[in-house]
């Protein structure tokens, strides 16, 4: 597995850089994103199953906003395509994609800690 | 509130907020967070209706939406001038039209872009505090013609035209010629009732004189007088024969 451009560094720096250039929040931060990112992919999990188009779209909608903030626009990417496709009821082609969706969201949870470390111990 | 201005920031993705409150408060701004549209409204409810001077809204939320939220604020008369600026996904322009029919003022795409969030904020401050300062010129004109319409019927409550006479401007200047105007003629008024007064004193004083003057020229005074004098003249004349 690569983590090649699973993240956008430089949304990282932006990020470091807008919020006042305080190395520990855009760690804790990045930590937040994480713990929701699985506690929504849950609740899409939960909504393909039960059929429920609405809260599927919505916990789509979430990953994909707060994922293209951190960078991860390939997985924000895939939010989007499972978003429409809660949105239009399509609950099996949406359950197909979720595998993919885990392996991306693997390889940004990979790259997000690879850049707190880097926040927290600078060479 | 801070000398950037109070932002109300209504977003449902809790890190999706504490993002943008950060970088918001980096900007210089105090910012209120409200996680869905219903606690944003109550927050509203529960300020005064100047307490912010702009709202971020999310358009994308469970239950109440950034719609339903923009809906109520500009049906409140009180909050309908608060400038809302809306926060989309750059795929939702759509609805971001939608939101500007309705009265957005602009909006803001996600993610957000320091600068274009410090440009939009601006901008909408600007006007904000535009529409507050003529709101507040028309208070104070409002004010003026009370003041004016008092002083027609007899009332002189200059102190309310304090505020409107402390302005450096031409409504300041005409605030200051009407009070200075209005105690020249209370005191010319408290003046002539001055002089009505000692008037009054002077009449009376000669109608008493005039009262006194009838009452010793008549004739029955006169004859009381002549005999009081013989009275006298007896009683003295009895006191000298026995004395002698």
């Amino acid at each position: 597995m690569t983590t090649g451009d699973a993240i956008d560094r430089k949304a990282i720096e932006a990020m470091l850089e807008n919020t006042g250039g305080d190395p520990e929040f855009v760690a804790e931060i990045i930590e937040d994103y994480l713990a929701d990112t699985v506690i929504r992919l849950d609740e899409l999990v939960a909504a393909l199953n039960a059929k429920d188009s609405v809260s599927a779209k919505r916990a789509a909608h979430t990953i994909k906003g707060s994922s293209s903030s951190f960078g991860a626009s390939h997985l924000s990417a895939l939010a989007a395509e499972l978003e429409q496709l809660s949105l239009q009821s399509e609950f099996e082609p949406a359950a197909a994609q979720l595998p993919a969706f885990r392996l991306e969201l693997e390889r940004v949870t990979i790259g997000l800690h690879a850049e707190q470390s880097r926040l927290l111990e600078p060479d | 509130m801070t000398a950037e201005g109070t932002i109300l920031a209504v977003e449902d993705n809790p890190v999706n907020l504490k993002l943008l409150k950060r970088t918001l408060e980096q900007q210089g701004y105090s910012v209120c967070p409200a996680i869905n549209g219903q606690e944003a409204i109550d927050i509203l409810r529960s300020r005064h209706p100047r307490a912010f001077d702009i709202v971020l809204l999310d358009i994308e939320m469970p239950e109440m939406n950034g719609y339903d939220v923009l809906q109520a604020i500009k049906e409140n008369p009180e909050l309908r001038d608060l400038p809302v600026v809306m926060i989309s996904a750059i795929d939702e322009i759509e609805s971001v039209v939608r939101c500007i029919q309705m009265g957005a003022a602009d909006y803001l795409p996600k993610p957000f872009n320091s600068d274009l969030l410090r440009a939009r904020i601006h901008s909408s401050m600007a006007s904000k505090r535009l529409r507050d300062l003529e709101l507040e010129y028309l208070e104070q004109v409002h004010r003026l013609t009370a003041a004016a319409s008092g002083l027609e019927a007899g009332s002189y409550e200059l102190a309310v035209l304090d505020p409107v006479a402390g302005r450096q401007d031409e409504l300041g200047a005409l605030a200051r010629v009407f009070q200075a105007m209005a105690r020249e003629v209370r005191a010319r008024e408290e003046r002539l009732i001055e002089q009505v007064h000692e008037l009054r004193i002077e009449i009376d004083e000669h109608l008493q004189t005039q009262q006194v003057a009838e009452i010793t020229e008549s004739e029955f005074y006169k004859r009381i007088a002549a005999e009081a004098e013989e009275l006298r003249r007896i009683v003295g004349s009895d006191a000298d024969s026995r004395d002698g």
